[in-house]
């Protein structure tokens, strides 16, 4: 008799220190901060002069896409450049406006802003394949070594995220924007998480959403007071003008990582860390204006400085 | 065609003309002050000045924010690829300038443009140097674009252009700068 109450006891007991549901736990940060651990290219340097797009390998390697000599280069984990490739130029793995860049375990998977597809590459450079893509690319995330997610680039048209196979064949698609909310309104950085959920940064909306792999809405929030963007009138067309989002990462514990936009208290320097239903947890200041956030598996953040000359490597430090 | 026809047709050319010449007076002005201040600066010197050798020069300003944009400098290339290294080594300077949007200026922000200019030169093999408008005394010459400018040594303006060039107008600076870079 005493048996079965005593491990009921240890069973109720036990609850609290079970698996945190979503939104608690690992979730109860409060401050963050960073410290600096490598920074690449200075201003009497030759290894960065704009960089755009960067990634990281489990080694440590890292990997970056210059806009200002068409290259991809490639760092050894203590900064050094190893090798580059590249040049201007359309044919295979030359580049007029490099810009993403994401690596999966064994590829790099680059996009040039006016070609519809993406360049691979394996981790020594070499160029592998292009895989076409029905529209040009706003926003790229690979999901393994033979699948990459795609935002898929439309004037005025609904906002889609594709997911491609290496062939280029859709597999899925999420329309998180089915009407015309106006010229460049669905422009938007989004990350994928370890189930298929993607979360989207509005980069000219004050709006941060989840989505679920089957493409139904699953939270949606403002950060930013539902600030809205001013918009300038071009031509025919009315084009926002400053940015409410640039970015948004995930790190390894469930946390969501929104760098802010122009519109931001910190222009190009706030970021916003939220739990996985939305909840604002903290918010910090990157050191210097940023155009992307890149986080790897190893709990480090990327960023940029000096206008695109370095790149600077952060450990995160959770309070 | 009757005289009143003919009065009709040459007049309006020929007030456009006139008003294209004291636009190009006024413009001397003012890129002499603009160029005085860069020369007495030391970062700015005439073409090469071989015995002999025309004396006439292309500046071409940039907008430094160009440089945040590429695909923004592509009629810069064509330019280049158009005239040959010695050309452009000796009769070319590059003038980086702060453009319409002003934006922070500081030694900084300087350094950080003039290292985007060496990124894209070498890997355009372009020949001409460039330096910064420290001043600004060259804003006001900026208006879009790049700026290329045709100059004779004592800082009058023979031509004035805005990249993307009209028809016609590559092959002109081309000849004008590789004829006169020969000699006589």
């Amino acid at each position: 008799m005493n048996g079965p109450r005593w491990m009921l006891w240890l069973a109720l007991l036990a609850i609290p220190l079970g698996p945190a549901p979503p939104g608690l736990g690992e979730d109860a940060v409060s401050r963050i901060t960073l410290k600096e651990v490598l920074s690449i290219g200075a201003l009497d340097d030759e290894a960065l002069f704009q960089w755009t797009g960067v990634a990281a390998d489990p080694d440590g390697f890292i990997y970056v896409l210059d806009a200002m000599d068409y290259s991809l280069k490639k760092f050894d984990p203590c900064g050094a450049l190893v090798k580059k490739t590249g040049r201007r130029g359309q044919g295979p793995g030359e580049f007029m406006v490099p810009r993403l860049l994401d690596a999966s375990p064994n590829f790099l998977f680059a996009t040039d802003q006016n070609v519809a597809g993406i360049y691979v590459f394996d981790r020594e450079l070499n160029f592998k394949k292009k895989i076409p893509c029905p529209a040009l690319i706003a926003h790229l995330k690979a999901l393994g070594d033979d699948k990459v997610a795609v935002a898929a680039m439309s004037f005025q048209g609904p906002g889609r995220i594709l997911v491609l196979n290496g062939e280029g064949k859709v597999l899925s698609e999420i329309a998180y924007l089915d009407k015309d909310a106006g010229v460049l309104m669905d422009s938007i950085s989004f990350v994928p998480d370890a189930e298929g959920r993607f979360y989207l940064a509005y980069l000219f909306q004050d709006r941060i959403e989840k989505w679920s792999p089957d493409g139904k809405r699953l939270w949606s929030r403002d950060l930013l007071g539902g600030k809205k963007t001013e918009t300038k009138k071009i031509s025919t067309f009315t084009l926002p003008g400053e940015t409410c989002f640039k970015d948004i990462a995930l790190d390894g514990r469930g946390h969501v990582f929104v760098l802010g936009g122009r519109l931001a208290k910190a222009p190009s320097r706030t970021v916003f860390v939220l739990n996985t239903e939305g909840e604002l947890l903290t918010t910090f200041t990157l050191p210097d204006t940023s155009h992307c956030l890149y986080l790897d598996r190893g709990q480090f953040l990327f960023a940029r400085a000096n206008d695109g000359i370095t790149l600077k490597k952060y450990r995160i430090l959770y309070d | 065609m009757t005289r009143k026809e003919a009065v009709q047709r040459t007049v309006p050319a020929a007030r456009a003309a006139d008003q294209a010449t004291r636009r190009m007076v006024r413009l001397s002005k003012r890129l002499r002050a603009a160029a005085l201040s860069l020369v007495s600066l030391g970062l700015l010197s005439g073409p090469s000045s071989a015995a002999g050798m025309d004396r006439s020069c292309c500046w071409v300003l940039m907008d430094i924010e160009s440089f945040y944009c590429a695909p923004c400098l592509e009629p810069l290339l064509a330019l280049c690829r158009a005239l040959p290294a010695r050309v452009q080594e000796e009769r070319i300077r590059g003038i980086l300038v702060y453009g319409s949007s002003g934006g922070e200026r500081s030694e900084l922000r300087s350094r950080i443009v003039l290292k985007k200019w060496q990124g894209f030169k070498k890997a355009h093999d372009i020949r001409f140097p460039a330096v910064m408008d420290t001043g600004p005394f060259f804003r006001g010459f900026l208006k879009e674009g790049i700026v290329v400018l045709l100059v004779h040594e004592e800082r009058s303006v023979l031509a004035c252009y805005t990249l993307p060039l009209k028809s016609g107008q590559l092959e002109e600076i081309v000849e004008i700068l590789s004829v006169r870079a020969e000699g006589p």
